[in-house]
Formats: structure tokens, C-alpha cells, sequence
């Protein structure tokens, strides 16, 4: 699914990424760890193709992400959610308005998707909260709603940067629930986080494995995680 | 769950840049329905003198004594009457001969001290006449006649309805043109409001096309809603205009007649298509520049 070869990253002159390597296969479960600066979002941008690698190459679902057009670019963004740690909404809309903008945008019909909101929604237990603007709503169901948002097309690969960074722990547990639950149904996964704790709960559940971006490289995560 | 779900356009469109869109596609297309019937009038009044040119001739005939004047006047009427292509003639009175050459020399000249020429005003008919052998004939009965058929006041009339019909075209695509810039300008802030929107749009997937499909949509309604209004104004006020005794002056003309009503209801149209192409360039432009 993502394929990552000797890619490196240079930011306003510095090097951020230098040579790396990476495979990652369909439904499979990757945590991205590292210190405060070492580069999980830019890394997680590489993959989405928000950034080009400044060498090498990112292969994502076989492309390669440097000689994308722009509608390219889109089609390939239609099969990923993506779940920013501030959610990114978009706040005159309603939260269920929000959560459906994907499908607006896939060109999908809407009312077929309104019985999937609410499924979904409930689901993820945001069902008394769709009403509401993203200011009114906290930091757990924000959480919650960028899940629903990122996953109501069904895309193949989910990328979360930070997903519980702004959620207190019980919430935190429900959204490990709510992961576990979607690569059970085959989604891929690549969470960036440096909550250790939010790493254990998934592990105890599923097959996971854990990157760890120091130095400019990305390792595999030893036993410690 | 239909309500608040439904499908709502994301973009933001302020509502004071809504109505000034409005506002200044209203006023341009105003405007330009305005320059259309100015135009039309001037035309329409230069095509009635320009008739009125082309089915008249003169002759002047300098003073040279009364008796030989009035001797020559004889002789040129009955050449007149026996010339095909005239219907009708009229020798000018004195009084009406010094009420046009005190338009030309002004009222401190006194012309009952000037020997006033006599000026015979000949009605054309329909066939042409035979200008070389009815000047010939001239020649021949009073020598120093002079036949001017108007040719030489029709070509600076022509030349003036050229430039009024450039002039009004020019005008119309200033017009347009400036509604074309002003909704670019008014699309720089539109867009400026809506980088957040279009960043999130473009991180879920969104195609470009569907981000310039979307302003568009609605400018396309903001522009239509002005010039609607606008079209609608422009010709409730030309109507409306109190019309002169005088047929012959230019106020009289300022309405829409005949293909004015071919020619202005394009105007709102060609309006809405400046303002698509306005609006598709300056989001595309943008686009491209945030790619």
C-alpha cells in the first residue's frame, strides 16, 4: 500500500528525513513515535502528499506521489481519511455538515449517506452533538467527529496525527476502541502520537507495530513499547 | 436528521461582498442599456438627416441684379420641371434665405445691407437623376448657379455615425470590463475568506473543478441578480422618459424602438458570461498559485 524508498526531506535548509525506508502492507497497523520536532506530521504529510520527498520516492497505492496532477492528487486523497489533531473543521458548518463535507466532495448522493451518518454518529456516540458548531462541541468529541469524518467514505487507508492529544483518558479509550474496531474490518492504519499509553491499549488488542522517527531515521520500535 | 444534514455549499460568501457583486452588476448593466438607447438615438437621428440630406438638393444662384436674378430663377424652374428624377422644388423666400445665412454670419451683421443669393430647395424623387446633363442645362440658363446635391454634408454624417457607433461599443466594453475587474477584486477577498475552506476541501479529496464550480455557482446568481435588476431599471426609466414636442431632437429619440429590444436584452447576458469568465480565472488563478 505505501511504499517509502530512500526518501529524504529538507525543510528551509535542514534536513529533516535523510534515506527512508518503509513498507507498509494493506491492513496493517503502524504507531509513529518520536520526540517533540522530529518530524511524525511532516512524515505523515509525505504520505498524503501534502509535502514531496526532497529525494527518493513515497509510493502510495502504487503512485508515486511526485508526479501526481492535481486531480490526481485528490483521488488519491478520497481513499484516505485523514484525522489532524485540531480536526480541521470547518466551523459555519454543523458538526453532521462537517462530517459529511467527504461525501459532498466524492460526489456520492447524500441522502443515501444521511442513514450512515446517523449510524455512524451513534457510533461513535456523537449522536446529541450533530446540531452543533465545532466551537460548541469539546475536545473529546472533536476527537471523535475528525474519526467519523475521516472514515465515513470508507477509505483504505486512515492516517491520525495525534488523535488523542487533546482527550482525556477515558475518551482516549474509546477512540483506541474505535480503531481497533476499523482495522478489524481491514483498515490500514498509521497513528502518529507520543502517548504511550494510547499505543499499549491498541497492542493489548490488535497486531500493531511502532516506528520511531529519531535522528532523522526511522527505526522499529524495540519491546519497550 | 434531513435539516441540519442536508448538503450545504461550504463556501463563505460575505454579505457585503454578496451585495456590492450585485450592486456593481447592477449599475454596469444599467449603464450599458443606457449607452445602447443614447446610442440608438444619436443613430437613429443622424439616419434622419442623412435622409433628409439624401432626397434634397440645392441650387444658389448669386445676386446679380434683380432682374437678371429673376430671369434665371424663371429659367431654372422650368429646367426643373422638365427634369426627371426631381418631384418638387420651392424658391426660398427672401425672409427664409437671411434666416439661414444669419445662422451662418450671426445677428450683428445686418443683411438688408447684403445682396442676398437666391436658393432654390429641390425635392428628389426616387429615381436618380442625370447630375452631368441637368448641371449642363444649369450652365447653360444661369452660369454661375450652383447645384449641391448634399453629398459633402452626408460624408461627415457618416463619419459621425461611425464614431458614435465605436464610441458606443467602446463604452459597452469598458463597461463589461470593468464589471469583469470588479469581480475579480471582489473574488481576491471571497477567496482570501476561504483559504481555510478550500485547504480542508482539498486535504478530504476535493477536485479543483469542484472548488471553481462552487464559486462560480455562486457568483453566477449575484451577478444574474444585479443585472436582472439592472436590465430591468434601465428600461422601466427609458420608457418612463417624458418624450419632447420636437421629433427632431435628440431627447425625443432616447428609448428603445424597433432592434434596440434585439440588442439590449443580450446585455444582462453578456454580463453573466463576463463575470464566468472573470470568476473561473481569478479561482483558477488562485488555485494554481496554492497547489
Amino acid at each position: 500500500m505505501i511504499e517509502i524508498n530512500a526518501a529524504s526531506f529538507d525543510y528551509g535548509g535542514r534536513r529533516i528525513f535523510s534515506d527512508l525506508e518503509l513498507s507498509i502492507e494493506p491492513g496493517s497497523f503502524h504507531f509513529l513515535t518520536g520526540p517533540s520536532g522530529s518530524g511524525k506530521s511532516t512524515f505523515l504529510k509525505l504520505v498524503y502528499a501534502a509535502l514531496l520527498p526532497s529525494k527518493g520516492s513515497v509510493h502510495v497505492f502504487g503512485r508515486d506521489t511526485r508526479g501526481l496532477e492535481r486531480d490526481e492528487l485528490a483521488a488519491l486523497r478520497r481513499r484516505i481519511g485523514i484525522v489532524q489533531q485540531e480536526g480541521e473543521f470547518l466551523d459555519h458548518l454543523t458538526m453532521s455538515q462537517n462530517i459529511l463535507l467527504p461525501v459532498q466532495l466524492a460526489k456520492r448522493s447524500n441522502s443515501a449517506s444521511v442513514s450512515d451518518l446517523a449510524d455512524l454518529l451513534h457510533w461513535v456516540g456523537l449522536a446529541d452533538v450533530m446540531d452543533a458548531y465545532p466551537s460548541e462541541i469539546s475536545g473529546g468529541e472533536r476527537a471523535r467527529a475528525a474519526l467519523a469524518r475521516a472514515i465515513i467514505t470508507g477509505p483504505e487507508l486512515i492516517i491520525a496525527d495525534e488523535p488523542t492529544g487533546n482527550v482525556d483518558w477515558e475518551m482516549a479509550q474509546r477512540l483506541v476502541q474505535l480503531m481497533v474496531q476499523l482495522n478489524k474490518m481491514e483498515k490500514t492504519f498509521i497513528v502518529a502520537t507520543h502517548d504511550i499509553g494510547l499505543i499499549r491499549s491498541v497492542k493489548s488488542m490488535a497486531k500493531t507495530r511502532t516506528l520511531r522517527l529519531k535522528n532523522k531515521q526511522l527505526d522499529i520500535a524495540g519491546a519497550d513499547l | 436528521m434531513n435539516g441540519p444534514a442536508a448538503k450545504r455549499d461550504p463556501f463563505i460568501i460575505r454579505r457585503g461582498t454578496g451585495r456590492l457583486t450585485v450592486i456593481v452588476s447592477l449599475i454596469m448593466v444599467f449603464l450599458c442599456v443606457l449607452t445602447v438607447a443614447f446610442s440608438s438615438a444619436a443613430l437613429r437621428l443622424a439616419g434622419q438627416w442623412s435622409n433628409d440630406l439624401r432626397q434634397t438638393a440645392t441650387i444658389r444662384l448669386p445676386f446679380n441684379g434683380d432682374e437678371v436674378l429673376s430671369a434665371q430663377t424663371a429659367a431654372i424652374t422650368t429646367v426643373l420641371g422638365q427634369t426627371s428624377g426631381v418631384q418638387g422644388y420651392e424658391v426660398l423666400p427672401d425672409d427664409d434665405v437671411e434666416r439661414v445665412l444669419q445662422e451662418w454670419v450671426g445677428e450683428r451683421l445686418d443683411l438688408a445691407y447684403v445682396p442676398l443669393p437666391r436658393l432654390i430647395r429641390i425635392e428628389l424623387a426616387d429615381e436618380p437623376i442625370d447630375i452631368v446633363a441637368f448641371t449642363s442645362q444649369l450652365k447653360a440658363v444661369a452660369p454661375e448657379a450652383f447645384f449641391d446635391d448634399h453629398s459633402r454634408w452626408q460624408a461627415p454624417l457618416t463619419r459621425s455615425v461611425s464614431t458614435v457607433r465605436l464610441l458606443a461599443l467602446s463604452a459597452i466594453v469598458l463597461l463589461l470590463g470593468t464589471l469583469g475587474m470588479l469581480i475579480w477584486l471582489s473574488l481576491q477577498t471571497s477567496l482570501a475568506i476561504n483559504a481555510r475552506v478550500i485547504s480542508v476541501m482539498r486535504l478530504l479529496g476535493s477536485e479543483d473543478r469542484l472548488i471553481e464550480h462552487g464559486f462560480l455557482k455562486r457568483y453566477l446568481v449575484l451577478v444574474a441578480t444585479g443585472s436582472a435588476i439592472g436590465f430591468v431599471l434601465g428600461v422601466a426609466i427609458l420608457m418612463a422618459l417624458p418624450k419632447p414636442a420636437d421629433p427632431g431632437a435628440l431627447l425625443s429619440n432616447i428609448t428603445l424602438r424597433g432592434s434596440d429590444w434585439f440588442i439590449v436584452p443580450p446585455v444582462p447576458i453578456v454580463a453573466i458570461i463576463t463575470a464566468y469568465f472573470a470568476t473561473r480565472a481569478a479561482v483558477r488563478d488562485r488555485l494554481a498559485k496554492e497547489a
